[in-house]
């Protein structure tokens, strides 16, 4: 079962998604602050990490910067309160190591479930509840 | 002609030398009572004092030269008497005597010279009074003479007592009145008169032995002057001098009386002829020294030029403007005293004169030669002197005005006009040049200056813009105009003309045609006061925008931050319901709720979204869109959501550029004109024409210094026909959620994205509204400007 770390310094956002994840089958952890984040990466070593673009104690685009130069091979999703829909989310994405995609909140439970099947492939879930179409 | 030249005089026999007059009467009177004493002796006839006073008479009244001649006759005399029996001289001087008279004839009535000529006349007449004084004695008997003796003798005492009298009598200004023979006519006067000759008569009768015909002489000589009459009274003395020979004498031969009376009569009428010439004389040499010193005294030079062109004469001024003395100048040609340059006008004149032509009546100015080597400039006039009878003139007369000193001070005064009329024309311009309304008033409150600005400003009409117009005319002027108003008095009228004139505070007052004006005055030293009006509606507008942008801005960046925290607040919403909607059996209370849940949550997601759109800063498109080409294909993606009673119409100026670009994201520019558009058909309740139009102008910022600071840009206007806008909704319209429409018609926030996505292009966007009248609202789309780009601070936060 597929551990995914979740950075967002909005508990009720955080919780939320932990809660859609575990249906889904993932293996969820917390984080709330840059801090916790990079020690619970360090301790638990999650297959994939959805981070939040601003945190109360540093910045997230610092914090995957971080993330990626520890673990090269860690997937993370990116999800920000700032984007729009018009902007080139893709692009942005890019510009980031290790980020695999960019959403824009409030993001759809489909649209990330998808992400995380793509970057860790379809077996990575397990016992989840399989979202309806 | 010589030169008229004063003839030269002993100073004794100047006129006016009253004392030593009488000290020559009195001596030749002394000489003549001598020679008279000596030569009567004993048994002497008593003729010669009379016959003596005679000539001292005569030479006094005719002149010095006549009075030497007097007493050089009375000597004669004497020595014919002691010569002997004198009957044999008689013819002789007889002859000598009447061609004298008749030399003195000849000359009219010239003043009597002290010259040997004048000696030799007067000699002449004083020998012939002689001849005839004595001739009545020739013929009579010694006692016969004597008894003539007291009327001889008054009437000889006569002019010298008159001379005494002219003498004392009163002298001044104005003269005493006189009659046409120079005696007085006052009574006063006549009765002084009448007391000298009484006296005369006394002297002559206590002289001789006669007491009768004193009286009557003297009565007589008063009569005639009474009269005013010399013949007159001579005929009265010729009467009383009878009657005093018949009454003394009786004896007497008849013909000797008869010459005696005679030869009185004679005497004095010819003593009247004589005293008027001379008197005349005595006018004409007063004349003559008064013009004289008339003359030396003005301030104009004067040279007399006879018909050689050479000074005979010139005063003193003459002399003082050509710098020397009078008396220099006599004798040199007049063209002499002109520069080199002005000699030959002069010269042209002078040979004028000299082949006597008549030269230029008048004379321009010139300049004289000093001997100082200065020049001074001189107006020259001439006078011609022409002698009776319309002969050529024989001389001139030139006045010669010294006018340096009056053309420097025209020319300084020239000067002074040209300086002022300079600065006069630099304050025009420079009032003019002004963007404020200037005018000048005066202390009782008349227009007396004002600039191009302040008829412009003001609409004042050029009947009214005129010097002199009062100030209350103006303000009824603009009361007309509606500026006060509707239907103001006369009282508001001067209310606001002094509120305006003098306004409390720098307020902008709303003024006719949407302006704003801001009145100011500053009073002047002399009670006149400077009205200074500024046109403020520019400043007010960019003052506007500036507001409102600030006020953007601030929205924006509080709708940045609710609408990123909603989203973060939207996060669990979505998630949840979505989870919960899954895990629900379908078609279940439970998943419907959950669906609605969802639905919920959409719709406030598109609200931020909105809101994020006007808030945001978003990254310029890379690439340029062509601007023409996006407008129609928005409009083509516009027309078909319109409703069907609304027409658009597009309309795109040749003025822009062709293959114009701007850096925009054409789903962006769908997104303006469809919001801009919709709000117009609502505007319009859905029915009437909408107008798109489309032209080349050029972007000025609101914070713009000057109309420099602009770049070229497409105006898009969305022109409607709607019910338009009040100022106070114009100002708010852009704002976040603010809507004029039914609750739930619309969410306020299409206007605001549309003024969040053109200010991401760079671009403008503003209204132009009347209540009643539509609106219109104008986009300004920077165009793409490789070379400006990145130079232009305003891209960066706007």
């Amino acid at each position: 079962m597929a551990t995914i770390l979740i950075v967002d310094d909005n508990l009720l956002a955080c919780e939320a998604i932990s809660l859609v994840l575990e249906s889904a089958g993932y293996a969820v952890r917390q984080a709330h602050r840059v801090a916790e984040a990079v020690e619970a990466v360090a301790k638990s070593c999650p297959d994939l990490a959805i981070v939040d673009l601003s945190m109360p104690d540093g910045n997230g685009v610092d914090l995957i910067r971080t993330l990626h130069q520890g673990h090269p091979q860690l997937p993370i999703i990116l999800y920000s309160g700032f984007f729009t829909p018009e902007d080139d989310a893709e692009k942005r994405a890019n510009q980031m190591p290790g980020v695999v995609a960019v959403f824009k909140k409030p993001l759809r439970n489909n649209d990330l479930i998808a992400a995380i099947g793509r970057a860790l492939g379809p077996a990575a879930a397990s016992g989840g509840v399989a979202p309806k179409a | 002609m010589p030169a008229r030249r004063s003839p030269r005089r002993l100073p004794i026999f100047r006129p006016g030398a009253g004392a030593r007059r009488w000290l020559l009467f009195f001596a030749g009177f002394a000489c003549v009572a001598a020679a008279d004493a000596a030569a009567t002796g004993p048994g002497g006839a008593p003729l010669l004092p009379g016959l003596g006073a005679w000539c001292l008479a005569l030479g006094w009244l005719w002149g010095p030269a006549w009075l030497v001649a007097a007493v050089g006759a009375g000597a004669a005399t004497i020595l014919l008497g002691l010569a002997g029996p004198p009957l044999a001289a008689w013819p002789a001087l007889g002859a000598f005597a009447l061609g004298a008279l008749v030399l003195r004839m000849r000359a009219v009535a010239p003043p009597v010279r002290w010259n040997g000529r004048g000696v030799v006349e007067g000699g002449c007449v004083a020998t012939l009074a002689a001849f005839l004084g004595a001739l009545p004695f020739a013929f009579s008997a010694d006692t016969v003479g004597a008894a003539l003796d007291p009327v001889t003798g008054a009437l000889a005492w006569l002019y010298p007592v008159a001379g005494v009298y002219r003498l004392a009598e009163p002298r001044g200004f104005p003269a005493p009145p006189r009659n046409r023979w120079g005696w007085p006519t006052r009574a006063a006067d006549l009765g002084v008169l009448g007391l000298c000759v009484f006296a005369a008569a006394a002297l002559g009768g206590f002289a001789a032995d006669g007491g009768w015909p004193l009286i009557g002489a003297a009565l007589a000589v008063l009569v005639a002057a009474l009269n005013a009459n010399l013949v007159g009274g001579a005929a009265a003395a010729l009467a009383a001098g009878l009657a005093g020979g018949f009454a003394e004498a009786g004896a007497a031969p008849f013909a000797l009386e008869l010459g005696n009376a005679v030869l009185v009569a004679v005497g004095l009428v010819a003593g009247g002829f004589v005293s008027r010439a001379r008197e005349r004389q005595e006018d004409a040499e007063h004349t003559v020294g008064r013009t004289r010193a008339l003359l030396d005294s003005l301030p104009i030079g004067l040279v007399e030029i006879d018909e050689r062109g050479v000074i005979v004469q010139a005063n003193p001024m003459a002399g003082a403007i050509i710098g020397c003395a009078a008396e220099e100048l006599l004798g040199h040609p007049f063209e002499r005293l002109g520069t080199l340059a002005a000699r030959e006008m002069l010269a042209a004149t002078t040979r004028a004169i000299r082949h006597r032509r008549q030269p230029e009546p008048s004379f321009t100015t010139e300049f004289l030669y000093r001997p100082d080597r200065t020049t001074r400039a001189v107006q020259v006039d001439w006078v011609y002197q022409t002698p009776p009878g319309g002969r050529r003139p024989l001389r001139v007369t030139a006045l010669i005005t010294d006018v340096t000193d009056r053309r420097r001070a025209l020319k300084a005064l020239e000067d002074r006009e040209h300086r002022l009329a300079e600065r006069s024309d630099l304050l025009r311009i420079t009032m003019d040049a002004l963007d404020h309304g200037l005018a000048a008033f005066s202390a009782d409150d008349s227009l007396t200056e004002w600039n191009a600005r302040f008829p412009e400003m003001l609409h004042l009409p050029s009947p009214l813009a005129r010097p002199g117009t009062p100030a209350i005319a103006i303000f009824r002027f603009l009361a007309t105009l509606g500026a006060f108003g509707v239907g103001v008095t006369e009282g508001q009228v001067r209310a606001r003309m002094d509120r305006l004139i003098h306004p409390p505070n720098a307020d902008d007052v709303p003024w006719i045609g949407g302006h704003h004006l801001r009145f100011s005055a500053h009073t002047m030293a002399d009670g006149g006061w400077v009205w200074r009006i500024e046109d403020r509606t520019e400043d007010i507008r960019l003052r506007d925008i500036e507001q409102n942008r600030q006020k953007m801005e601030a929205l924006g960046q509080l709708a940045s931050g609710v609408a990123h925290e909603l989203n973060n607040t939207l996060q669990p919403i979505f998630s949840l319901s979505e989870l919960g909607l899954a895990q629900a059996e379908p078609e279940s209370l439970t998943a419907r709720c959950f669906a609605r849940i969802t639905d919920a949550a959409e719709r406030a997601e598109t609200i931020v979204r909105g809101v994020l759109t006007f808030a945001r800063n978003a990254p310029v498109p890379e690439a340029d869109a062509p601007i023409v080409p996006a407008l129609f294909d928005a409009v083509a993606f516009i027309r078909p959501g319109l409703p069907s009673q609304v027409r658009l119409e597009v309309a795109v100026d040749d003025g822009i550029p062709e293959g114009a670009t701007a850096r925009l994201d054409r789903r962006e520019l769908g997104q303006v004109l469809t919001n801009l558009v919709t709000n117009a058909a609502d505007a319009m309740d859905h029915q009437g024409t909408i107008r798109i139009d489309c032209r080349a102008e050029r972007l000025r910022y609101a914070d713009a210094a000057d109309a420099e600071d602009s770049r070229p840009a497409v105006a898009v206007a969305v022109v409607d026909t709607g019910k338009g806008m009040d100022p106070a909704l114009k100002h708010r319209i852009f704002e976040p959620f603010f809507t004029t429409k039914d609750e739930g018609h619309g969410t306020g926030l299409g206007l605001a994205v549309a003024f969040g996505i053109v200010r991401n292009w760079g671009g403008r966007i503003d209204v132009d509204s009347e209540p009643g009248l539509g609106s219109t609202f104008t986009v300004w789309i920077p165009l793409s400007d490789p070379e400006r780009e990145g130079d232009h601070g305003h891209d960066s936060h706007r």
